[in-house]
C-alpha cells in the first residue's frame, strides 16, 4: 500500500536522502505492505504544517521540526533550547532521541498531536563564520552577527556583539557587501549554503546545535494499523536511518573542513577570555533554564526533563568517545542496545 | 484519471476560467484547492488554505515589494521624477525612444543593488511609466520596458535566484554573480537597440520631442535633475558599502524619497496619503495573485506534471545545444504558470543529471537558466512583474496591452539567449579573470 | 448596507496605509540603530513579516473588491456579447465568493486555535503572533460580504456599472494629473 511521506528539506540534504533509502528498505522488508512515497522540499507539507499534516494523515510519515510550532510542542522546544549546550551532532541526535523516547511528558506531547515519535536528528555545532577575525572578547565587540536563537542572541549580547536578524536569502550578500560581519552556522553550511565563498575566518566557539523534533514521526492511526512485525521493521529501519544520517554528516563535515583548509580559511581557536565567557554563560543559562522556560512557555517545572537530557548528553558523550563516527556497525550496535531494542513493538505508542 | 491527467485538467480549467475573466488569484487558488482534494484528500486541500495565506508572506522574498513600490509612489507623487525625465526629454528628446531606453538603463543600475526582479519592477512602475505616458509613449512600449527590465534584477548581481541556483547545483555563487554582469549588460543593450529601432521606424510609438530650448531653460532644467539620481545613488551606495541589506533598501529608499521631497517642499499630507493608500492597494492586489500562484504551484508539484513535462521534453542526447534548446522550451512552457524559484526547485533534479552527463559548464548553464526563469515573470497568465505594474497603474493600461508590449522584449530575450548559448565566453570571461 | 461596507472597507484600507508607514519607519530606525549605535530593535524581521506584511496585504482586499479592481484577463472578455459579459461578471464574482469563503472559514478556525495555544515565533526573539492571525478572517470575512453585495448589484443590471460611484473613490482619477 502507498503512503505519503513528507520532508521540507531539499532533495540533496541528509534527511531527504535518508528518507529515500528508508522508504526503499521498508518496502522491501515489508514485501510492499508499506510503500512510502516521498515528497521533498515541502511540496506536500512545509515545515510549519508538518505537525498538523502528519497528525491528520495528509502524510503518514513526516519530518516534524519542533521549533516551527513552539506553541504546540512547548516541552520538546525546551529540548531544543538545551541544544545550545550540546557539542556535536552525534551526541545531540542520540541524547535527544533517548530522552524523547523515554520521557513520558515529551511522549504525551507527541501523542496529543496524534504523532508517534521515532527519532531525532541534530545539526552539527554552530560556529562563528566571519569576514574578519574574532579571537578575543575585544574582537567580538560591536560586530554585527546574524543569530537565529534566543540563547545565541543572549550570549552575543553578553560579549558586546550586535546580534542581528537577517533573512536567510540575505546572508550571502550581507557577508559579501558587509552589512553583516558574521553569521552563526554549522561548518557544513560552508558548502551547503556556499558561505565558504564570502567567509574568511571561522571562530570555533561552540554555540549549540538544532535538535530538530520528530525527524521520523508517524501518524498514530497509521502506526496502530500496522502489524507488530511491520512496526518492528519501522523501528529498526529508523535506527539504521539515524546512524546513516550521523555518518552522512560526519563525512560532510570532513569535506567542508578540507574545503575550508583548501580555500585558506583561517580557523580560529577562541582565546581563554572568550572561552571563559561562554563557559560562564552556559552555567548561568542552565541554572536559569527551568525558570525561564516556565515563564516563556507557560509550562510546569521542566527540571526533571532538563536533568534527564543533561544526563543523556553525558552518557552519549562517554559512549561515543571511542567510536569511529563513520563506523556503521559499531554505531548501529550502540544505538540498538541503548535505545531501539528497548522499545516494544507490541506496546509502543499504542496506549 | 492519473495524477498527470489531473494536473493537465487543472491547467486547462485554469486557462478556461481566466479566459472568461475570473480574477487571476481566485482562479489559481480555487483550482489548486479542488485539484489537491482530488489528488490527495480534502484534509490536504484544507491544509493549503490553513497555512499558505499566513506563511507565504513570511517566507517569500516578496517582502521587499511594498517598500520598493512605496519608494516609487513617493518619488513620482512628490515630483522627484519630473526633473530628470524633463531633462532627458530636453537633451535626448530627438533620440528615438529615449525615455524608454533611459528607463532600461536606470533599471539595470537599480538591478545591481536589488536582488529581486519583482521589487525592481515595482520601483520603476511608478517612477517611469507615468512619465512615459505623459510624453505620449505607446503604453505597451512603456510598460514592456519596465516589466522586462525588472527581470534584470536577477541577472545582474546580487541575485537571490543565483544564490539558490548555486546552492542547489553546488556551483560558486561568486562565479555566477560575475558571470551575470556581461549578459545583464547585453540584455539591456539589446532592449535599448530594439526600442531605438522600433521607435525610429514608427515614431508614433515614442513621439520625438522637437521643441528647442534656450540656454537658460536648459540650465534651469539641469537644476531640477538631482532628486531622483540622489535617491538612487543613496540607495545603491548604501547597499554597496553595507549600511543596509537589499531587503531593507526599499524602506530606506521610501524614507529618503520623503526626506528629499520634504526639502523641496513638495511633500504634503494629501500626497503622502495617496502614496500610502495606493501602495497598500497595489501590494494587496499583487499578493492575492501571488497567494493563488503559491497554492497552484503546490497543486502542480503534487500532480508531478512538471516532472512529467520535463521527462517528455528532455531528450537523451549528446548535443548540449539541442539539450539547452529543449530546456528553454521546458522553462518557457512551465514558466507561464510557475514562479522562478519553485520552477527551479521542481525541475533541476531532472535537468541536472542530463547536463552533468554532457559535462556542461554549470556557471554558463546557470546564467542561461536564470535568464530563462526570468522570462516566466513576464509571460501570461502568471507574470508577477507585469501584475505588480498593473496594480500601480490601475485601469490606465489593460493587461493585454501590457503583455503585447512585453512580447517585443521577449523576442529580444530569445536573441540574447541565442547569443549567450553561442558564445559561452560572454558569461565565463569575468569569472575566469577572478580565478 | 452598501454604505456600511464602503465605510468599513475604506477604514481598513487606511489602516493598511498606516501600517505601511509604520513598517517603513520601523525598518529605517532599525538600520540607523545598527549603523550608528551598534544595536538593533529586537525582532524587527519577525514583526515585519508577521504583522506589517500581513496587515498591508490583507486589510485592503475588501477595498479592492468593492471597486472591482482585482486583476483579471480582459483579452477575450472585451469581445463577448453583452449577455455573455453579464454571465462572466456574475460567474467571476461567484467563484470569488467561493474562494474567499474557504479562506474566511479556515483562517477563522486557525485564528481561534492560534489564540488558544498562544502562538508565537521562537527565533532570536520571542514574537507573539496570534493577534496577527485575526487579520485574515476579518479581512476575508468582509471580502465575502462585499462580494455578496456586489453579486446582488451585478445580477440586477445587465450593464457593467460600478458598485460604488467613482466620485466617492479615493482619488484614483488624479493618478495621471499630468496627462492632458
Ligand atoms: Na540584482
Ligand atoms: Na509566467
Amino acid at each position: 500500500e502507498n503512503f505519503a511521506a513528507s520532508t521540507w528539506l531539499p532533495q540533496q540534504a541528509s534527511v531527504p536522502t535518508g528518507y529515500v533509502t528508508f522508504a526503499e528498505r521498508v518496502a522491501e522488508a515489508t514485501n510492499g505492505d508499506i510503500n512510502f512515497e516521498i515528497f521533498v522540499g515541502g511540496a506536500l507539507l512545509p515545515p510549519r504544517e508538518t505537525l498538523q499534516g502528519v497528525g491528520r494523515g495528509v502524510a503518514m510519515m513526516g519530518q516534524i521540526t519542533a521549533v516551527y510550532t513552539p506553541a504546540d510542542l512547548p516541552l520538546n522546544n525546551v529540548v531544543n533550547d538545551l541544544g545550545f549546550l550540546t557539542l556535536s551532532d552525534a551526541v545531540g541526535s542520540l541524547a535527544a532521541t533517548d530522552v524523547r523516547f523515554n520521557n513520558a511528558d515529551l511522549q504525551s506531547e507527541w501523542s496529543d498531536h496524534n504523532i508517534i515519535y521515532s527519532g531525532s536528528f541534530s545539526t552539527p555545532t554552530y560556529y562563528i563564520q566571519c569576514t574578519s577575525p574574532i579571537r578575543t572578547l575585544a574582537d567580538a565587540a560591536g560586530k554585527n552577527i546574524r543569530a537565529t536563537v534566543g540563547a545565541q542572541v543572549d550570549f552575543l549580547t553578553s560579549i558586546g556583539a550586535v546580534p542581528v536578524s537577517v533573512p536567510g536569502s540575505d546572508v550571502y550578500s550581507g557577508l559579501e557587501r558587509g552589512s553583516i560581519d558574521c553569521t552563526l552556522l554549522a561548518s557544513d553550511a560552508l558548502l551547503s549554503l556556499k558561505t565558504i565563498e564570502v567567509v574568511t575566518h571561522v571562530t570555533e566557539l561552540p554555540l549549540g546545535v538544532f535538535l530538530g523534533g520528530a525527524t521520523w514521526g508517524f501518524n498514530k492511526d497509521f502506526w496502530a494499523d500496522q502489524t507488530p512485525e511491520n512496526r518492528r521493521i519501522l523501528l529498526d529501519q529508523t535506527a539504521i536511518a539515524l546512524v546513516e544520517n550521523i555518518i552522512f554528516t560526519t563525512n560532510l563535515l570532513a569535506k567542508a573542513n578540507a574545503a575550508a583548509v583548501d580555500k585558506g580559511l583561517e580557523i580560529i581557536a577562541p582565546d581563554a577570555g572568550l572561552q571563559d565567557a561562554l563557559t560562564a554563560f552556559n552555567a548561568t543559562f542552565l541554572a536559569d533554564l527551568p525558570a525561564s522556560e516556565m515563564e516563556k512557555r507557560s509550562i510546569a517545572d521542566p527540571s526533571d526533563m532538563v536533568n534527564e537530557y543533561v544526563a543523556a548528553q553525558e552518557k552519549w558523550t562517554a559512549l561515543l568517545a571511542d567510536v569511529d563516527l563513520t563506523d556503521h556497525a559499531a554505531l548501529l550496535k550502540l544505538v540498538n542496545a541503548e535505545i531501539f531494542s528497548k522499545l516494544d513493538e507490541n506496546t509502543y505508542g499504542l496506549n | 484519471m492519473d495524477r498527470i491527467e489531473i494536473g493537465m485538467a487543472g491547467v486547462a480549467i485554469t486557462l478556461l476560467l481566466l479566459a472568461v475573466r475570473t480574477p487571476i488569484g481566485v482562479t489559481l487558488g480555487i483550482v489548486a484547492f479542488v485539484g489537491i482534494w482530488i489528488l490527495t484528500s480534502l484534509s490536504a486541500a484544507w491544509s493549503i488554505v490553513t497555512a499558505i495565506p499566513f506563511d507565504f508572506i513570511t517566507n517569500w522574498n516578496l517582502s521587499a515589494v511594498p517598500t520598493f513600490l512605496l519608494m516609487g509612489y513617493v518619488a513620482s507623487a512628490t515630483g522627484l521624477t519630473k526633473g530628470l525625465f524633463a531633462s532627458i526629454r530636453m537633451f535626448f528628446g530627438r533620440v528615438p525612444g529615449g525615455l524608454a531606453s533611459s528607463t532600461v538603463l536606470a533599471s539595470a543600475m537599480f538591478a545591481s543593488a536589488s536582488g529581486s526582479s519583482v521589487a525592481t519592477a515595482a520601483a520603476f512602475s511608478r517612477i517611469a511609466v507615468p512619465e512615459m505616458l505623459k510624453s505620449k509613449y505607446d503604453p505597451g512600449l512603456a510598460t514592456g520596458a519596465v516589466a522586462a527590465s525588472g527581470t534584470l534584477g536577477s541577472l545582474i548581481p546580487p541575485s537571490i535566484l543565483m544564490i539558490l541556483f548555486g546552492i542547489f547545483t553546488d556551483t560558486s555563487v561568486g562565479a555566477l554573480f560575475l558571470a551575470g554582469v556581461i549578459p545583464g549588460i547585453i540584455s539591456a543593450g539589446i532592449y535599448i537597440g530594439m526600442i531605438t529601432v522600433r521607435s525610429s521606424l514608427n515614431p508614433s510609438l515614442a513621439p520625438p520631442h522637437n521643441e528647442t530650448y534656450t540656454r537658460a531653460e536648459k540650465i534651469q532644467g539641469l537644476k531640477e535633475i538631482w532628486p531622483l539620481p540622489t535617491l538612487i545613488v543613496f540607495v545603491l551606495g548604501g547597499i554597496f558599502v553595507g549600511v543596509f541589506s537589499p531587503t531593507e533598501a526599499g524602506a530606506v529608499g521610501a524614507f529618503l524619497a520623503m526626506v528629499i521631497a520634504g526639502f523641496r517642499g513638495t511633500l504634503n499630507w494629501p500626497v503622502m496619503k495617496k502614496a500610502l493608500v495606493e501602495t497598500a492597494e497595489g501590494t494587496s492586489t499583487t499578493f492575492i495573485i501571488a497567494l493563488g500562484a503559491v497554492m497552484f504551484v503546490r497543486f502542480l508539484g503534487l500532480s508531478t506534471l512538471p516532472e512529467f513535462v520535463a521527462e517528455v521534453l528532455l531528450p537523451v542526447t549528446d548535443s548540449p545545444v539541442y539539450l539547452i534548446a529543449m530546456i528553454a522550451v521546458l522553462y518557457v512552457v512551465l514558466g507561464m504558470f510557475v514562479d522562478p524559484m519553485s520552477l527551479m526547485l521542481l525541475t533541476l533534479p531532472i535537468v541536472l543529471p542530463l547536463t552533468t552527463s554532457l559535462g556542461i559548464d554549470m556557471v554558463w548553464f546557470g546564467i542561461i537558466v536564470i535568464k530563462l526563469l526570468e522570462i516566466g515573470l513576464i509571460t501570461p497568465p502568471v507574470g508577477l512583474c507585469v501584475y505588480v505594474m498593473k496594480t500601480s497603474l490601475g485601469d490606465q493600461v489593460s493587461l493585454s496591452v501590457m503583455f503585447k508590449g512585453v512580447f517585443w522584449f521577449l523576442a529580444m530575450d530569445v536573441l540574447t539567449l541565442t547569443i549567450l548559448v553561442a558564445f559561452p565566453i560572454l558569461s565565463l570571461w569575468l569569472p575566469s579573470l577572478a580565478q | 448596507m452598501k454604505w456600511a461596507v464602503t465605510r468599513i472597507s475604506n477604514t481598513m484600507e487606511y489602516a493598511a496605509a498606516a501600517v505601511l508607514m509604520l513598517m517603513m519607519l520601523h525598518i529605517v530606525i532599525d538600520v540607523i540603530a545598527k549603523y550608528l549605535f551598534s544595536t538593533s530593535i529586537p525582532g524587527t524581521l519577525d514583526v515585519v513579516a508577521n504583522y506589517y506584511m500581513v496587515a498591508t496585504v490583507y486589510l485592503p482586499v475588501a477595498f479592492v473588491e468593492l471597486r472591482g479592481r482585482s486583476i483579471s484577463v480582459d483579452l477575450f472578455y472585451q469581445w463577448f456579447p453583452d449577455p455573455m459579459k453579464y454571465l462572466a461578471r456574475v460567474f467571476g464574482t461567484a467563484v470569488s465568493i467561493l474562494f474567499f469563503s474557504l479562506l474566511a472559514y479556515q483562517t477563522s478556525i486557525d485564528a481561534v486555535q492560534s489564540f488558544a495555544k498562544g502562538e508565537f515565533v521562537d527565533g532570536a526573539y520571542i514574537v507573539i503572533t496570534w493577534p496577527a492571525r485575526f487579520v485574515l478572517p476579518i479581512s476575508f470575512g468582509l471580502v465575502v460580504i462585499v462580494l455578496l453585495v456586489r453579486i446582488v448589484h451585478e445580477l440586477r443590471s445587465i450593464e457593467d456599472t460600478p458598485l460604488v460611484p467613482v466620485d466617492h473613490d479615493i482619488e484614483t482619477e488624479s493618478l495621471y494629473e499630468g496627462v492632458e
